[in-house]
């Protein structure tokens, strides 16, 4: 594309709002729009105090966008995040009263603190875009996306999320320390109040939509389409790989890939994309076999690999 | 899971040494390894493999049938020892496929159907090469002579197997300490187990052969007077007589009872002897006695080489009959012993001159509880004082005219059975008969016995014979009259007629099959030697048919090693001038690493300084080489040969500043025109510049 398009335009608008709250994250901000741009729920994988809360706050404050917040805890219902029917004595009807779920955005903080059956409630809206209660069906709003935090290292106290949940994710990543000079920023970024308190939204629901609407006509060549397929199909054959990703893996990183290219202003994708994207799109998706998990195997590892040894179109 | 390599054909080899099959063994070794050097795979689908799964089936019962034909219920062993040949086409399939596991509706019929049906969704698959190591390892415990070598061999294998999927987090001592332990522990319980079988075994094996194969008793036989309910035998052929010369005896014997007592015929003190036979060992006297004889050609199985012979009554000699041992009794009995599994043998035989014990006082023995019932009937009938001939022809005449066959029987009301047959429901199969007809003649004072048998009745136009069904089992009184025992048959003559309608709309398959079955086992047993070589030569057409199936499945060329497939060749952007760029970065010893993206490469290769400065232009002209590759939509002539000018003026200016590295430039296919005149031509030997030059396909 010669000239900016209105998407770039969009995308350079939300990560300036975005870094003006969360220093040194590029490339987790990067991937944050991407998963938003392109309909996919995101979870974030990181020690406490990373800023994991702080950038979905930021993101879901940077857009005109209806935001709400679930902190997840041992006792909390199924109900709690659907919404509940009461039996309304006037109308001598039930009333469905909506829970936080109907939303726009939606920060599941702690997510591994709930019980799976609840776990299994959010996870299946978001897989669904709609939620079944009573017998009776309530769709989702459209730009419904799901940013959901959770600390890896806490293992009292929590429900670590099933495998075949993991899969409604598009995408996992962490965020990582930030450098001292970056830390450094951030001391002085809150010396007079916290910098998410003065941010505003930048980004209509309608903007929004046009990314999206111009995400879909980012071309992707068939060679790159097989590369995809290539990577995902290995993650099923490496060693250690218990369960590899599904072809649900497969459509999540042409989509977010398309997302990055538009960002990049090109409108086709590139194989550096793909390889952006393969390891945060895939890696959550791959089950190892316990052997290898001992071992310090992981889903990252094995992408990385396949990644390494994969040759790449060029 | 990963096999460790050469593990399988260590195992198979394993199991030949144990079952002594050292050339299976090694076939199956070289089967299972041979797949590390073949280069091709087959591309089985689904009802491909169903096929092999169906042929393993198929070569598993012949096996069982083999097994159990030749050794009985001992074959169990044998089955399980040659189970891995059995395994081995679809072990084969998995392993020369494309695919790594075998589903399981291959191996499961039921399945099968339920995916076919949408009952279920895929059912999954399963790795065959663990199994059939375990079923190895199973097999050659089976042919194990010698344990020690089997338990140091299993150990071995086990511990190899083990070895590639240890934890890393502990040392191999301590892994070696824990297996060695676990080993030792594994041999006591071998021991213990083996102990146990040992105890075991021969009291399931008589209770098995007791309960299952029980041939009849000749010194006993129970009956089922004063059971209710319906009575019905299997059709199945037991018998086949031919009699060229004269009709067939109408009734073949197998034993025959002296003393009733509440259901249970007994022989009573019928003592065996020992028979000899003739010089050639077929021929048999049972009797002194001249003809003329009727002869009759008789054959019929006998299991574990076995058997109690149906004879006609007054046989008088037995020929052709390659038996051991042959024993009769005094009551007509007449046993055999290590005989094959078929025997046909001729009977020559006189209806009027029997060779049974001459009645005694026990002949005309009444139990005491039914005295009062035959002495009344006799007195009824008025038998008392009449002729043998005279009291026979009643009798006939009385059942005949009185009473129906059947074979259900109802709840005798407060009556004994046999009182309630005579005097109230009239009705009965052979045994209320039999039974009825010996008591009678009993108490007319006449010498009478109970005798069990066949009846022979149905011509097979088929095997143009007599054929004698196991619902053909008979009993009938025999009467001495005048010294000479002689058949007595009672039984209305409308019983085979209504036991064959109960006969299954199957039978006509049925005996078509058992015919089958009768002349490959008369052609076994007279090739004699032959008997246990011929199997494998059966399953080879099974295997030429396998062949011919592969050969015309598509075959694929396998991957090249580990999880990388086989991508189609780059059709899109071939003649890019970027790849001369990286041939030429290529031949300074700069790669690209081939998992790594262009742009990736070029950057690091910029940030460590390499290009002399050069990146910058290089990542702006980057991105026109990936509009061509990877733009479905493409580049248009003006673009690419602005692309090409800016890749040529880029090589220029890079090589003016590394003229050390212009040598490496090569002339005519890469360099620009001026270049080529001043470069002589150095790189046709450059095997970096040639691989790039046909992937550009120029």
């Amino acid at each position: 594309m010669d000239s900016e398009s209105q998407a770039q335009v969009v995308y350079q608008r939300l990560l300036a709002n975005v870094e003006r709250v969360i220093r040194g994250q590029d490339r987790a901000v990067r991937l944050l729009i991407a998963a938003f741009a392109a309909g996919g729920h995101v979870l974030l994988e990181d020690v406490p105090g990373t800023g994991k809360t702080t950038l979905a706050k930021a993101l879901a404050r940077s857009i005109h966008a209806e935001f709400q917040r679930i902190q997840f805890t041992p006792d909390l219902l199924p109900s709690d995040i659907l919404g509940v029917s009461i039996f309304d004595q006037g109308s001598q009807k039930f009333c469905f009263h909506p829970g936080p779920v109907f939303t726009e955005v939606l920060l599941a903080d702690e997510i591994n603190r709930a019980s799976p059956r609840t776990q299994s409630a959010l996870l299946e809206a978001m897989g669904e875009r709609q939620v079944s209660v009573d017998g009776a069906r309530h769709g989702l709003k459209p730009l419904f996306f799901v940013i959901a935090t959770q600390n890896p290292l806490e293992f009292q106290g929590t429900f670590p999320l099933p495998e075949s949940q993991m899969d409604r994710f598009a995408l996992r990543f962490s965020l990582g320390y930030v450098s001292p000079g970056e830390e450094v920023e951030i001391l002085s970024d809150q010396a007079h109040g916290h910098p998410l308190e003065r941010i505003v939204p930048c980004v209509s629901e309608g903007e929004v939509a046009t990314l999206r609407t111009e995400l879909e006509s980012v071309r992707v060549s068939e060679e790159l389409k097989r590369y995809v397929v290539d990577i995902v199909g290995a993650t099923r054959s490496a060693e250690g790989v218990r369960v590899g990703a599904s072809p649900r893996a497969s459509l999540t990183v042409v989509r977010v890939a398309q997302a990055l290219a538009l960002f990049d202003g090109l409108d086709f994708v590139t194989p550096d994309h793909i390889q952006e994207i393969a390891e945060p799109a895939i890696a959550h998706r791959i089950l190892v076999e316990d052997q290898a998990g001992f071992s310090g195997l992981g889903g990252e590892q094995v992408v990385k690999e396949i990644l390494e040894t994969l040759p790449v179109p060029a | 899971m990963r096999v460790p390599p050469l593990l399988l054909g260590a195992t198979t080899l394993f199991w030949g040494w144990q079952c002594g099959a050292w050339l299976a063994g090694g076939l199956l070794a070289v089967v299972v390894e041979g797949v590390r050097i073949v280069p091709w795979r087959w591309e089985l689908d689904d009802r491909d493999f169903n096929r092999i799964a169906d042929l393993s089936a198929v070569l598993f019962l012949g096996l069982i049938y083999y097994q159990y034909d030749t050794y009985a219920v001992h074959g169990i062993f044998g089955t399980l020892r040659w189970l891995p040949l059995v395994l081995l086409p679809l072990l084969a399939a998995q392993l020369y496929s494309t695919r790594e596991a075998i589903r399981y509706s291959t191996l499961f019929i039921s399945i099968r159907r339920a995916e076919a049906r949408g009952r279920m969704a895929d059912a999954g698959a399963i790795d065959l090469r663990y199994p059939f190591l375990a079923l190895c390892l199973l097999s050659a415990s089976a042919g194990t002579a010698d344990r020690s070598r089997f338990y140091a061999g299993l150990c071995l294998l086990v511990v190899w197997a083990l070895w590639g999927a240890r934890s890393r987090r502990y040392s191999p001592v301590l892994w070696g300490a824990v297996m060695v332990l676990s080993l030792a522990g594994g041999m006591g319980i071998q021991s213990g187990i083996l102990k146990t079988r040992a105890a075991l075994e021969p009291i399931v094996l008589e209770w098995l052969q007791e309960r299952l194969w029980q041939m009849r008793d000749p010194y006993r036989t129970q009956t089922v007077i004063g059971e209710i309910g319906d009575f019905k035998s299997s059709d199945r052929i037991l018998m086949r007589v031919d009699s060229p010369r004269s009709p067939p005896p109408a009734l073949l014997r197998e034993a025959s009872y002296r003393t009733y007592s509440t259901g249970v015929w007994l022989a009573g003190s019928a003592q065996f002897s020992t028979l000899n036979s003739d010089i050639e060992g077929t021929t048999w006297a049972l009797q002194k006695g001249v003809g003329p004889f009727h002869v009759a050609n008789i054959s019929q199985r006998l299991r574990r080489g076995k058997g109690l012979l149906a004879l006609p009554g007054g046989t008088h000699r037995l020929a052709e009959l390659p038996v051991e041992e042959l024993k009769q009794n005094t009551l007509g009995a007449v046993t055999v012993t290590n005989g094959p599994d078929l025997i046909e043998y001729v009977a020559h035989y006189r209806p009027d001159k029997t060779v049974d014990r001459a009645a005694d006082e026990t002949d005309l023995q009444l139990p005491g509880r039914q005295r009062a019932l035959f002495t009344e009937l006799v007195d009824e009938l008025g038998l008392r004082g009449l002729e043998a001939e005279v009291v026979i022809a009643r009798i006939s005449a009385y059942f005949k005219q009185h009473f129906s066959y059947t074979l259900v029987q109802r709840k005798s009301q407060g009556l004994r059975p046999l009182a309630y047959f005579l005097q109230e429901s009239r009705r009965g199969h052979c045994e209320y008969f039999a039974t009825a007809t010996v008591l009678l003649l009993r108490a007319a004072g006449i010498p009478a016995r109970y005798a069990t048998g066949y009846s022979v009745q149905e011509y097979s136009n088929l095997e143009e014979r007599f054929v004698v069904r196991r619902r053909h089992a008979h009993s009938w009184a025999l009467v001495e009259v005048n010294g000479q025992w002689r058949d007595l048959d009672t039984t209305p003559a409308v019983w085979a007629p209504l036991e064959a309608e109960a006969a299954s709309s199957w039978e006509p398959l049925y005996d078509f099959l058992a015919w089958l079955r009768y002349r490959f086992t008369r052609w076994r047993v007279s090739e004699g030697g032959l008997e246990t070589r011929w199997l494998p030569w059966l399953a080879l057409p099974l295997f030429l048919f396998l062949l011919w199936r592969l050969r015309s499945t598509r075959r694929q060329k396998r991957a090249e090693e580990g999880p990388l497939p086989q991508r189609p060749a780059q059709t899109v952007g071939v003649s890019s001038d970027y790849y001369q760029i990286e041939a030429y970065l290529r031949a300074n010893d700069l790669v690209r690493p081939s998992g790594e993206t262009p742009q990736n490469w070029l950057r690091q290769l910029g940030e460590s300084h390499r290009l002399e400065g050069m990146d910058e232009v290089l990542l702006d002209i980057l991105p026109t080489h990936y509009r061509w590759r990877f733009d479905p939509q493409g580049l248009d002539a003006r673009a690419r040969q602005k692309f090409s000018r800016r890749v040529q003026a880029w090589m220029t200016q890079y090589a003016t500043k590394r003229p050390y590295d212009a040598k490496h430039i090569c002339t005519g296919k890469y360099g620009s025109r001026a270049m080529q005149e001043q470069l002589p031509s150095k790189c046709e030997s450059d095997p970096g510049i040639h691989g790039t030059k046909e992937r550009n396909g120029r």
